[in-house]
């Protein structure tokens, strides 16, 4: 049967075959195991376990080639966040998306499994659109809104006419047309995104996913395409990654009570942008905080004096005075208008 | 170290380390899943010289060989030894046939060391034939717990052989070889 099949070709070529023959065979199993020790929070050893799953077919020639025409015309400020979205359409195929815990979507046609949280958040700016005619000015939606809707009426249909440029009415839904072109014409001004904020480290499974899933949803309307994304690094403080552990970790409130908002906003400012890992430095901070201290003591003088002081100098004054009514205007254009003006 | 026998689906009897096992009673190899039902506890002691069937190999009959070097926490801890193109199994079994005492230390008897020899599969561009025992010998490897030379040996040999090798005489064609 297979005598000689094997013979005098590449074992990179036969290795695949020989196990498919291994196993047809049955003088061979397959087995997984991780591929080093791995140890859950809860402290025990971790096993590979074949589940039922369902996948996302990432990968796919003809939505793959959308998501890169995408790709290609958003921006995403940095090459390197760029380039880093290039390989990950590059490799990215079947991603196994569902989930029997934790917080998602249900399945509709499986509703044993969830739809875990990065393939599940993606286009859910969506709602936020009509977000402020649902949810009657509260938090938790648990008010009426003005326009009669109650929760039990949004069912599919109702939010496909509302995101697609051409589903029919949804008549049984009991909403007016009226409220719907509403919401409708909300979510069509409004919608695309602009600009998403994001972690560098989510460039490889859910930004990725945002931009396939845009382009499977809307897949001809490409004016609902994300337009920009923005990565950042992750902050440094004092120059150590943060670890709770090592007592190297300080939270926003903490740093506003030690070094005040403005002391915070001097400090971040020199912290770094962009894709690298800012630095947050507490001498740096405390620094900030006394060059502000001299600098209102200062200012609080020279606006006490004013009186005595020569025209030229009165716009900068003026300047100072709003400054001091305490609302920063932007501690770099301060700093500018004061470099113009200085005798 | 130490192994368990255990049953899986098909009424099989397995022998692997207890950590594979419990993974393997995850991909549906016991009746239980999560279960492994331990039919005995073994030490590697108990299996060594165990007479073996193996596929795609010319011996009709071969031997569990002590191997000082297989990790416990990595696959079932039984090992294929291929001495023609690992390094590690070359030199594992050239030291029980160099070494009378390390044979009678674990019951090996010379019957089932002595007639096997590395069967050559792959030829290598460089390395020949059994490009393991070239590696050993151009390295003038000393046992199988020659650490570094070994690793040195297995970097030569296994890309080269994966991805230049070509299978000259397969294995379970070898009888009319």
């Amino acid at each position: 049967m297979l005598v000689g099949e094997f013979k005098g070709r590449k074992i990179q070529d036969i290795k695949k075959l020989l196990q498919k023959f291994l196993l047809e065979s049955n003088e061979a199993v397959v087995y997984y195991e991780p591929e080093k020790t791995v140890v859950s929070r809860s402290g025990e050893e971790c096993v590979v376990a074949l589940c039922d799953q369902w996948y996302l077919v990432y990968g796919e020639e003809k939505w793959k080639a959308q998501a890169e025409k995408l790709l290609e015309r958003m921006n995403t400020y940095h090459d390197e966040v760029k380039k880093n979205f290039q390989s990950c359409l590059n490799w990215l195929h079947e991603y196994a998306c569902s989930r029997t815990y934790g917080l998602g979507t249900r399945l509709p046609w499986d509703e044993q499994w969830l739809i875990e949280s990065l393939s599940d958040s993606t286009i859910y700016n969506a709602y936020y659109t009509v977000a402020h005619l649902l949810q009657g000015g509260t938090f938790k939606g648990d008010k009426s809104n003005a326009l009669g809707i109650k929760p039990e009426q949004l069912t599919p249909e109702v939010w496909d006419y509302i995101f697609f440029k051409n589903a029919p009415f949804p008549s049984k839904a009991g909403i007016k047309k009226e409220s719907l072109d509403l919401m409708k014409r909300e979510f069509d001004y409004w919608y695309s995104v602009d600009l998403r904020v994001s972690g560098k480290d989510l460039i490889q499974n859910h930004l990725t996913f945002y931009l396939y899933n845009h382009c499977a949803i809307w897949p001809d309307e490409e004016d609902k395409w994300p337009i920009g994304i923005r990565c950042n690094g992750h902050l440094m403080l004092n120059s150590a990654k943060m670890s709770k552990s090592e007592g190297n970790f300080l939270t926003l409130s903490e740093a506003v009570e030690k070094f005040s908002a403005d002391g915070m906003r001097l400090c971040l400012a020199d912290a770094g942008d962009s894709i690298e890992d800012a630095n947050f430095v507490e001498s740096m901070a405390d620094a900030g905080i006394l060059r502000l201290y001299t600098f209102i003591e200062w200012v609080k003088e020279i606006v006490a004096n004013k009186d005595s002081l020569r025209y030229k100098n009165a716009y900068f004054v003026l300047f100072l005075n709003v400054w001091i009514s305490g609302r920063v205007l932007g501690i770099r254009l301060m700093i500018k208008c004061l470099k113009v003006k200085l005798i | 170290m130490k192994y368990i026998a255990f049953e899986n689906t098909s009424g099989e009897i397995f022998i692997s380390t207890e950590r594979s096992a419990k993974n393997m009673a995850f991909q549906g190899f016991t009746k239980v899943e999560g279960k492994v039902d331990v039919l005995v506890q073994l030490s590697g002691n108990d299996i060594l010289g165990a007479a073996l069937k193996a596929p795609l190999t010319k011996y009709d009959k071969i031997y569990t060989l002590p191997m000082l070097t297989i990790k416990e926490d990595k696959g079932t801890g039984v090992v294929t030894s291929v001495p023609s193109d690992s390094p590690d199994d070359y030199a594992a079994l050239v030291d029980l046939k160099k070494k009378q005492p390390f044979r009678e230390k674990y019951g090996i008897t010379d019957e089932m060391v002595l007639p096997f020899e590395p069967v050559p599969i792959i030829e290598v561009p460089e390395f020949g034939k059994l490009s393991a025992v070239t590696a050993y010998e151009k390295l003038k490897i000393q046992s199988q717990n020659d650490k570094e030379k070994l690793a040195e040996a297995k970097e030569m040999v296994y890309l080269k052989g994966f991805y230049d090798g070509v299978s000259f005489c397969v294995v379970f064609y070898v009888r009319s070889c």
